[in-house]
């Protein structure tokens, strides 16, 4: 139990030096929000009024404190190029980019998780060649390439699916394989290793020379040590998982998280980009726990005392 | 015999029934826009996305025309007495699309809102004019301080949207009098927009659905527009024409955009606060080839600081400086100065001005000028360049408007927008008298206006870029407007 | 002799093809690759123009050997930065352990958890997009990951009777470190700066197919990506070519590390001797 709840207490204390860090690197800076929304048709008396009502003219610490309360109630401001609350427009694309990333876990898992296995079963057979060329192109060719070659392919030329923008679930088949192979090619390479680990150790050969089948052995022993390693560094995957997205919704013209970051970057959103951080940052740090969690009731060494 | 005549009859009956059923999205238009509204409440929105989309929704006491002239709006008529100072507007009988009836108080308390500085910081300037806005039956009574030309155009603009007393939600839940009313807004995916059926005009728009697709990606939209998921993208970028162009099924119109973009030039800094140096610049400028590297050849050369695309006003006259390099370094040399050393920023985000920069920097270059150029930030650019006018020289796209004075005020040398230091008292006069001329007077006011500014050199005046408006041709009743809007009311298939 | 190992020459030979078009290109392109000629666009690849040209009449095989100079540069320098400033740190925190083991550590988990590519990102939000930032942020996202390599390491060798024979005669800190140590922990850094290598040269070419990275008249294979995404039906060599290079590069990278770390499993037995 003090392990959950410590690691819920340092979830909640990162959370907070993330919030302070953004706040401050995000607010101190020049670059003047009010200025960027009346573009060439400003005058100064509006620039100034619009900096009023934007409450930009406060010391820092006062809003800092104005936006943490405001969070803890769930609000995270209003977006300056929106006129919207920030929440508001992050939970309306949070689904988009979640679908997304979701069905590219399962994608790559599906192709991973029978690939490793095979090739580490088969060592040094053609299937286990095939797996690793598998391996290194997926993991050399850039997914947002990958992407623009499958929009004309798959789009343009045979007309499978829509070339970009959201019309539905539909819309999100081309951007989760492009999202799925470099993911895919790691996780194959990972698993193949794990299984190798394993099907070498002691107790293993052991089992075997007592005639337990090989299949026993992979799905007994082998998977689980796979699934250790690959929990063990999940976190990592997640947050290029992450970045991944942006890039392909960028390709694809999705209307996820990152079309919203990056015009709100470009354009000093601040309370947008603070909100995306947040967020993002949030659904990191829950994932990591939950890694944490899986990865100690898996491995006996962990203890949950 | 006759019982196979029918079956086959019924059966292409079927078939024709089944394509058409497929085509169920014969009523709805799709349209592509590159982003989002900043916002529906009249007293917020500065972004042109935000009315190119109310448009649709919003109505104000007068309409545009796609001409660019006015007519009436929710004032069936207008009159204005002979100070110049009150005018008398007569309500027609229309609706709020909540399906209350237009009262002119709902009319007085949207415009009291409009040009109160502490709810409409970004907008109440422009009508601070207003001295009092009264209801009297189906009149509205609007009087100035003091005769302004422009305030009409003003009005047709959305600062002049008209929406009932007490609607809280203007900016995301925006209620109106306008042919469509609003459904639903999905930030950067879509808005969508439903015929309003009690709308006062006669003509009743074909489309019964109308949605606003976000699209920044041009390219993209384009495969959209191709593969037949949208309709019609409104302005699209001049280096994707040739893609769209000579399609099947794909229409391309042409229109001015109404758009001035200019080679600015800071006054107040050497060497060109010296005349003969600005006419050097002038000279050394082909614009042809600017138009046709940067913006694909699509776009119309300008002489002034007005665009022709406002007919009446600009002034056809004016004779434009030549592109002529032997004389531009005559000029240069009775100036005095050799190969002088300017820096030319270039706003990031716009290709069109990046591009633009580069050619005039080479053109520059042949006659001698030292160009060191620096693209910067649009943010870093807005506070150095426009705020602190702290810069050489610069391009960047001022935005058209209907009335000349919105235009050309900018050159006066009190505008706060006046960021070229640009300063000429004779055209101060006109400025101010502009303001206060009948209709007939204005033109030849504004027309030595315009002439100052060539004859000065205020600033090279580069091109109007054409707007591309790419449709399915199925599309018809598409109209241009010289302002930043797209009519889907005139659409039908 | 050792059988020539065929990961670490097919690694090799892509990586030589590009670093060498990209090291001439400095000084010789057959075009000049900023150079628009609208009137030649979209020429299919030729023998004059070898890859085609842009949407701009720009030679795309030119402008793909300056974009290499650009995103092989930023790669290099994000590396070594990261390399060394990682390794030093890397070394404290193992040499020395306790305090400055947990200090160092934590800095580096946290930093840890963000790739290069949301750094950056995070980066250009602040202070803007350009070479400079795109290059700073890699380069700092570099250092917890080659910190990491260079404890384990240290920690590992800390211990051995060898190091402790060193101690034993009086050898200082720095000189057991530097000339001992290191020494060891070369090859499983080399393996990391392969592997890291490829990883900054796909973070600056998404931030700049982005539009947040490099930032034009500066060539980079990202940036020609997002151009030619919009012509790639009409002119499908200008997004083939930059694409292709950009994965040749880091297939060549991922390649060269495998084929590094499995030579040293090879060597493995010349290590244990030498202790």
């Amino acid at each position: 139990m003090r392990y959950a709840a410590g690691k819920v207490v340092s979830f909640a204390a990162t959370l907070f030096i993330i919030s302070l860090i953004t706040f401050t690197a995000l607010q101190v800076l020049p670059g003047d929000p009010a200025l960027l929304i009346l573009g060439t048709e400003g005058d100064p008396e509006a620039v100034e009024a619009l900096r009023n009502r934007l409450g930009l003219d406060d010391p820092v610490p006062i809003r800092y404190g104005r936006w943490m309360l405001g969070l803890l109630q769930g609000d995270m401001g209003e977006s300056l190029r929106y006129n919207m609350s920030a929440s508001e427009l992050i939970l309306r694309a949070l689904p988009i980019s979640l679908m997304l990333a979701g069905a590219a876990v399962g994608l790559s898992l599906c192709a991973a998780l029978p690939l490793g296995v095979l090739c580490a079963t088969f060592r040094g057979r053609s299937i286990d060649l095939f797996g690793l060329t598998f391996a290194q192109f997926g993991m050399a060719i850039p997914s947002f390439w990958l992407g623009i070659l499958l929009i004309q392919v798959f789009a343009v030329r045979l007309h499978l699916a829509p070339p970009g923008g959201y019309e539905g679930i539909t819309s999100l088949v081309l951007p989760a394989v492009a999202l799925a192979l470099p993911r895919a090619a790691i996780l194959t390479r990972m698993v193949r290793a794990s299984m190798l680990d394993v099907l070498h150790q002691d107790y293993v050969r052991t089992a075997r020379s007592k005639g337990v089948s090989l299949w026993a052995v992979v799905f007994k022993h082998a998977l689980r040590n796979a699934g250790i390693n690959i929990f063990t560094v999940a976190g990592i995957h997640l947050t290029q998982l992450l970045a991944g997205t942006i890039v392909i919704e960028q390709v694809f013209a999705l209307p996820g998280l990152g079309q919203l970051l990056l015009p709100a970057v470009l354009q000093r959103d601040l309370p947008l980009v603070q909100g995306l951080v947040m967020i993002g940052a949030s659904l990191i740090l829950m994932a990591n726990l939950g890694f944490d969690f899986i990865l100690a009731a898996l491995d006996p060494r962990i203890r949950f005392d | 015999m006759m019982f196979r005549r029918m079956v086959v009859l019924f059966m292409l009956a079927l078939i024709l029934a089944l394509t058409t059923g497929l085509g169920s999205t014969a009523q709805d238009l799709t349209i592509a826009v590159p982003t989002d509204p900043d916002s529906f409440d009249p007293t917020r929105a500065v972004a042109a996305a935000s009315w190119e989309i109310a448009f649709n929704v919003y109505e104000g006491l007068v309409r545009t025309l796609p001409s660019g002239e006015l007519t009436g709006g929710l004032a069936y008529n207008w009159n204005v007495d002979e100070t110049g100072t009150v005018y008398t507007f007569h309500l027609r009988e229309a609706y709020f699309h909540t399906g209350e009836r237009v009262t002119p108080e709902d009319v007085v308390h949207a415009l009291n809102r409009i040009r109160d500085p502490e709810v409409s910081e970004a907008r109440a300037g422009d009508f601070s004019v207003i001295e009092s806005v009264e209801a009297a039956e189906d009149q509205i009574i609007v009087s100035l301080s003091r005769p302004h030309g422009p305030f009409l155009f003003t009005l047709a603009g959305m600062p002049g949207a008209i929406y009932p007393r007490g609607a809280e939600n203007q900016a995301s839940q925006p209620i109106g009098t306008g042919p469509y009313r609003f459904v639903e807004w999905r930030p950067n995916q879509h808005i969508r927009l439903e015929r309003f059926d009690q709308h006062w005009s006669d003509s009743e728009p074909f489309f019964t659905t109308v949605e606003f697709r976000i699209m920044p990606d041009d390219s993209s939209a384009v495969l959209n527009l191709k593969t037949g998921h949208i309709d019609v993208i409104p302005r699209l970028e001049a280096a994707l024409l040739h893609q769209v162009e000579n399609e099947p099924g794909l229409n391309v119109h042409r229109a001015p955009m109404n758009l001035v973009q200019i080679l600015a030039i800071n006054h107040q800094r050497e060497p060109f606060n010296d005349p003969l140096v600005r006419q050097a610049a002038a000279h050394a400028i082909d614009k042809d080839e600017i138009i046709f590297g940067a913006a694909w050849g699509e776009g119309q050369p300008l002489v002034t600081g007005l665009s022709p695309a406002m007919a009446v006003f600009h002034n056809d006259e004016i004779t434009d400086y030549a592109y002529d390099p032997e004389r531009s370094r005559q000029l240069l040399a009775e100036a005095g100065v050799s190969s002088p050393s300017v820096t030319l920023d270039l706003p990031a985000p716009y290709a069109i001005h990046v591009q633009a920069g580069e050619i005039v920097a080479e053109q520059l270059g042949t006659v001698g000028f030292d160009v060191a150029l620096q693209i910067v930030e649009w943010g870093t650019w807005l506070e150095r360049v426009y705020s602190q006018r702290d810069y050489d020289m610069t391009i960047v796209g001022l935005a058209g408007r209907l009335d000349p004075h919105e235009v050309l005020v900018r050159y006066e040398s009190s505008s706060s927008r006046n960021f070229f230091n640009f300063q000429n008292p004779e055209y101060d006069a006109l400025i101010a008298e502009g303001q206060t001329a009948s209709h007939d007077e204005r033109i030849a006011v504004y027309n030595r206006a315009q002439e100052i500014l060539t004859e000065d050199v205020a600033g090279i005046f580069l091109m109007d870029p054409s707007q591309l408006a790419v449709m399915q041709s199925a599309i018809k009743g598409w109209e241009s407007y010289p302002i930043y809007v797209v009519d889907a009311a005139r659409l039908y298939r | 002799m050792r059988r020539r190992n065929p990961l670490l020459v097919l690694g090799i030979i892509p990586l030589v093809l590009i670093a060498a078009l990209t090291i001439v290109g400095i000084w010789y392109t057959p075009y000049n690759p900023s150079q628009m000629r609208v009137r030649e666009r979209f020429q299919p690849p030729s023998s004059e123009h070898w890859f085609g040209t842009d949407q701009y009449g720009r030679d795309l095989f030119s402008r793909i050997m300056q974009g290499g100079r650009t995103t092989l540069a930023v790669g290099l320098v994000a590396v070594t930065v990261g390399l060394a400033i990682g390794t030093a740190l890397g070394a404290v925190s193992g040499y020395y352990g306790q305090q400055w083991d947990e200090v160092l550590m934590r800095i580096a988990d946290g930093l840890y958890a963000f790739p290069a590519f949301l750094l950056a990102l995070l980066a250009v939000t602040i202070v803007g997009p350009g070479r400079g930032t795109v290059l700073t942020a890699i380069a700092v996202a570099n250092v917890p990951i080659f910190m990491r390599v260079a404890r384990a390491n240290f920690v590992q060798l800390r211990n051995t009777t060898y190091i402790e024979a060193a101690r034993a005669i009086g050898a200082s800190d720095l000189r057991i470190a530097v000339q001992h140590m290191l020494p060891n922990t070369v090859t499983p850094l080399l393996v990391q700066a392969s592997a890291s290598f490829a990883a900054s040269v796909l973070a600056e070419a998404s931030l700049s197919y982005l539009g947040v990275g490099i930032q034009p008249p500066l060539a980079s294979w990202g940036r020609m990506l997002r151009e030619a995404q919009s012509f790639a039906g009409l002119a499908p060599w200008t997004v083939v070519f930059p694409g292709l290079a950009l994965a040749l590069t880091i297939l060549g990278l991922n390649l060269l590390g495998d084929g590094i770390q499995e030579r040293r499993s090879e060597g493995g037995i010349a290590q244990s001797r030498h202790e």
